[in-house]
Formats: C-alpha cells, sequence, structure tokens
C-alpha cells in the first residue's frame, strides 16, 4: 500500500488502517518521515510568525539590529523544534508502551512507534491555520491553538486504536496508557513550585 | 482507496504549500500596533497637528494689528496681537496652571478681518495651548515664552508672514525658526532638576558656544551661535517644557537662546 493511501485512510477510517499498519510491518522510514516532514512545517511556520511579531515589535520600538537577531534565533529554534518532535514521539510512544504492559497488555513497541509516526500526519490542523496568519495573525494564533488541540485528540483517537489493536487491552486502559503520559509531561513544568521554599 | 489517497494527497500537498507561506509570513510585518503602542515614545516637538493656518500678508496689504484668540475647552483663552511690522504677540495663561488635555486634536480656526481697524482676527478654538510657530529667523528680532507669568511673547521685526501652527502635545511647546530646511539645525534643550541639557543637531559647520550656569536654583543657559553664511535659511528648533522660560534672539545672523527655569 502507498504512503499517501495509507496517511489518507488513517484520517478517514483510522481503526482499519492501524490495523493494516501493524500487520503489513512497514519500514521504520516512512513513520520517521512523517514526524520530520509536518513538525519541520509546523516549527517553520511558528518561526515566521514569530520572526514576523518580533520584527514588527523590535522595528516599532527602533530597534532593528536586535529585531534582525531576534529573527536568526527564531530561524534556528525550527531545527530545535523538529528535534523536540522526534524526542516527544520516541518518548511518549515508550511511555504508552509501558503503561499498556502494566495494564496487562502484550504488544510490540515498534509497532505503536510506527503507528504513532505516521499519526503525526494530524500536525496539519495548526499547520493550515498558518495560512490566515498574513490577513488576521490574531485569528490565526487563537485558531491555531484551538486546531493544536484537535490535532492532539485526533492524534489520541488514532491511536487509541493502535493501543487496543496492538495490545489487545480495553479501551479504557488504551485510552489511559495515552493520556497518562500527556499529563506527566504537562506537569514537569510545574514541578519545580512543589520545591519552592515556603514560609 | 481512491478517497484514502485523495484524502493523503491533500494533506500532503497542504503541507507542502505551508513552506512557501511561512516564507511569506516571515516577511509581513505583523500589525501589533494595540499591543505596542505604550512601548512608543512621545518625541518632543513631533505632536500631532492640530491645524495649520497660513497668514499671507499679500492677503491683508494694510494690515497693522494681528489678534490671536486661542480658546481651550477648558474656558481659557489666549490672546496674542501684532502690530504692523514690529509685531507683538502676547498670550496669557489665566488662572493657574493649564489641564492640558490630549483627548481633542481639534483646532477650529476662523479670520475675520476689520479694514477700519486694519485688524486681523484669528479665533482658534483648541483644547491644547501648545503652540508651534513658525517665523522667519531674518525678521525675527526676538521671541520669548514665559510661562512663570503665563505669558508668551513675540516680539518681531515685521509682520508674520509665514505658517501659524497649532499642534497639541503634552508638556512641550515648540518653536521652530526657519525656512524649509528642516531638521538640518536642531537644538534639542532640557532641563531636569535645575541641569540644563543642550543636544544640537547639524550636518553643516556650525560655529556653537554653549554656557550655562545654575545660580540661585535658576538653571541660566546662553548659547551663542554664528550659523555659517551658506546655511542663514537653516532651521532652529526649540523645546522646552511649560513651566520654564526660554528667549532668543535673532540679530544679523547670530542667534543668542537665553534659557532658565525656577
Amino acid at each position: 500500500m502507498r504512503y499517501l493511501e495509507l496517511i489518507g485512510g488513517l484520517a478517514l477510517y483510522p481503526e482499519k488502517y492501524v490495523t493494516i499498519i501493524v500487520h503489513e510491518d512497514r519500514s521504520f522510514i516512512e513513520p520517521l518521515f512523517t514526524v520530520l516532514f509536518f513538525q519541520g512545517i509546523l516549527a517553520t511556520i511558528f518561526s515566521a510568525a514569530a520572526s514576523s511579531i518580533v520584527n514588527s515589535v523590535m522595528n516599532a520600538a527602533a530597534a532593528p539590529a536586535l529585531a534582525g537577531l531576534l529573527s536568526s534565533f527564531m530561524a534556528a529554534l525550527v531545527p530545535i523544534a523538529t528535534a523536540l518532535g522526534l524526542f516527544a514521539w520516541f518518548i511518549w510512544s515508550l511511555a504508552t508502551h509501558i503503561l499498556a504492559k502494566l495494564f496487562g497488555g502484550s504488544g510490540d513497541y515498534i509497532d505503536l512507534l510506527k503507528v504513532m509516526g505516521y499519526t503525526w500526519f494530524t500536525l496539519i490542523l495548526p499547520i493550515v491555520m498558518g495560512y490566515i496568519y498574513p490577513l488576521s495573525p490574531l485569528i490565526s494564533i487563537a485558531a491555531t491553538g484551538v486546531f493544536t488541540l484537535a490535532a492532539l485528540i485526533w492524534f489520541i483517537y488514532i491511536n487509541y486504536h493502535a493501543v487496543k489493536e496492538i495490545y489487545g487491552i480495553p479501551g479504557a486502559e488504551a485510552l489511559l496508557s495515552l493520556i497518562i503520559p500527556i499529563i506527566i509531561l504537562a506537569t514537569i513544568p510545574f514541578l519545580p513550585i512543589a520545591f519552592l521554599p515556603r514560609w | 482507496m481512491e478517497r484514502e489517497l485523495a484524502t493523503g494527497l491533500i494533506i500532503l500537498i497542504l503541507a507542502i504549500a505551508a513552506i512557501p507561506a511561512a516564507l511569506f509570513i516571515s516577511t509581513q510585518k505583523t500589525d501589533i500596533t494595540p499591543i505596542i503602542d505604550w512601548a512608543i515614545p512621545q518625541i518632543p516637538g513631533e505632536g500631532i497637528l492640530v491645524k495649520q493656518e497660513t497668514i499671507n500678508r499679500s492677503e491683508y496689504p494694510r494690515l497693522k494689528k494681528l489678534v490671536l484668540n486661542l480658546r481651550g475647552t477648558n474656558g481659557v483663552t489666549y490672546i496674542s496681537e501684532g502690530y504692523g511690522y514690529i509685531a507683538r504677540f502676547e498670550a496669557y495663561k489665566g488662572r493657574g496652571i493649564i489641564p492640558f488635555n490630549l483627548d481633542s486634536y481639534k483646532a477650529d480656526i476662523s479670520k475675520s478681518y476689520n479694514e477700519t481697524t486694519r485688524t486681523l482676527s484669528i479665533y482658534i478654538d483648541a483644547s491644547n495651548v501648545i503652540l508651534k510657530i513658525y517665523i522667519d529667523p531674518t525678521l525675527a528680532s526676538e521671541i520669548s515664552i514665559n510661562q512663570a507669568n503665563g505669558a508668551l511673547e513675540l516680539s518681531l521685526d515685521s509682520l508674520i508672514n509665514t505658517d501659524l501652527r497649532i499642534e497639541g502635545l503634552n508638556t512641550v511647546i515648540r518653536l521652530d525658526l526657519g525656512y524649509t530646511r528642516v531638521d538640518d539645525v536642531s537644538w534639542n534643550i532640557d532641563i531636569t532638576n535645575g541641569i540644563a541639557k543642550v543636544n544640537i543637531t547639524t550636518p553643516t559647520e556650525i560655529d556653537m558656544n554653549i554656557e550655562g550656569s545654575v545660580l540661585n536654583g535658576l538653571a541660566e543657559l546662553n548659547l551663542y551661535g554664528t550659523i555659517n553664511k551658506y546655511y542663514t535659511n537653516q532651521q532652529v528648533r526649540l523645546y522646552a517644557s511649560t513651566d520654564r522660560s526660554l528667549t532668543f534672539r535673532v540679530q544679523n545672523g547670530n542667534i543668542v537662546i537665553n534659557l532658565s527655569t525656577g
């Protein structure tokens, strides 16, 4: 099955195409490409928007030199953000795998890693919102936030079927296996607060 | 299968098309004015032009007296008068400190000329009291602003026949002398805590001596400058806060500026 059919199939009929991915024993290259491609494009759009805002602010504040410097910094964020996406892919799938195992499932980590990689195409939702940025930056930023959340839900929905298929665990456990890593990840930035000195 | 392929293709095309979109975005200027408006400093003297009025001498060949009525929304009236070729302007503040009102940027100007008295009266209804007056420096002999007693005085060798402008700005009085070569020469005088600082900007050669002193709580500053004879038409620009007095003279190409504050 061709790559594009697989991506389209995951978007339209996730349950069916998750099964195909798991049982076709597909190459690792395609999911890797999917993560790098979609993550890279999203990072590029974010960087461009941030660069545009920084330029406007700094030029308005009569600091064009600083604007140039910050724009370069924004451009450097593209590979960093892409690498972070790659890292998130590995970590999230690993954490989900561990939790699915704890819930009594039995499956292969690589299978989940592949499905999750393919599912990275859901980032197309916030990417598309970048198109309207030149027309209305504020609406675009707000819409990107909403669509990023929608992409996350879509991502979880597809991988919910993947976890069920790969590990053979009930739906509730499969959902928890996917969501718990996000909750933990979301709380990490707030952990230092717990260790702040109190009086 | 066709639906899946079409969907996959659309996703890929949308993603690829985002790359030139991102490049386009990076070249766009984001309109963030409402957000950073606070960060834009108010430049002294660069206030909003309320209205420009030109008094053309040729229109009033027999003009002897010029009366300027400037009325603020708070009811304070400023009256300036000019007599013949030796003009004298006076503006009275009325009682107390003038509350500046930046909410109104519009001035309603009307003129009436009385042939019998040869008097041109200009009525200006403005909420702000910042005056920006353009005077031919070769004609002006003395200009003084004395906010201590609330008077604005202009003594001229000749009747003003150039632009009279009124600007709204917070606490800065701006006087511009000169022709059209704006910004060729500028003096920016700032007094903080009794210390006068002068910034002189000129792209041309100009002989300038600055003398400053602080005596008995008064900061006095004298600038003696000789404008190069080739640049006699340059503009002299002065800024002073409303609670300071400022005088300067233009005599035979020499500019004498006296600034004091209490």
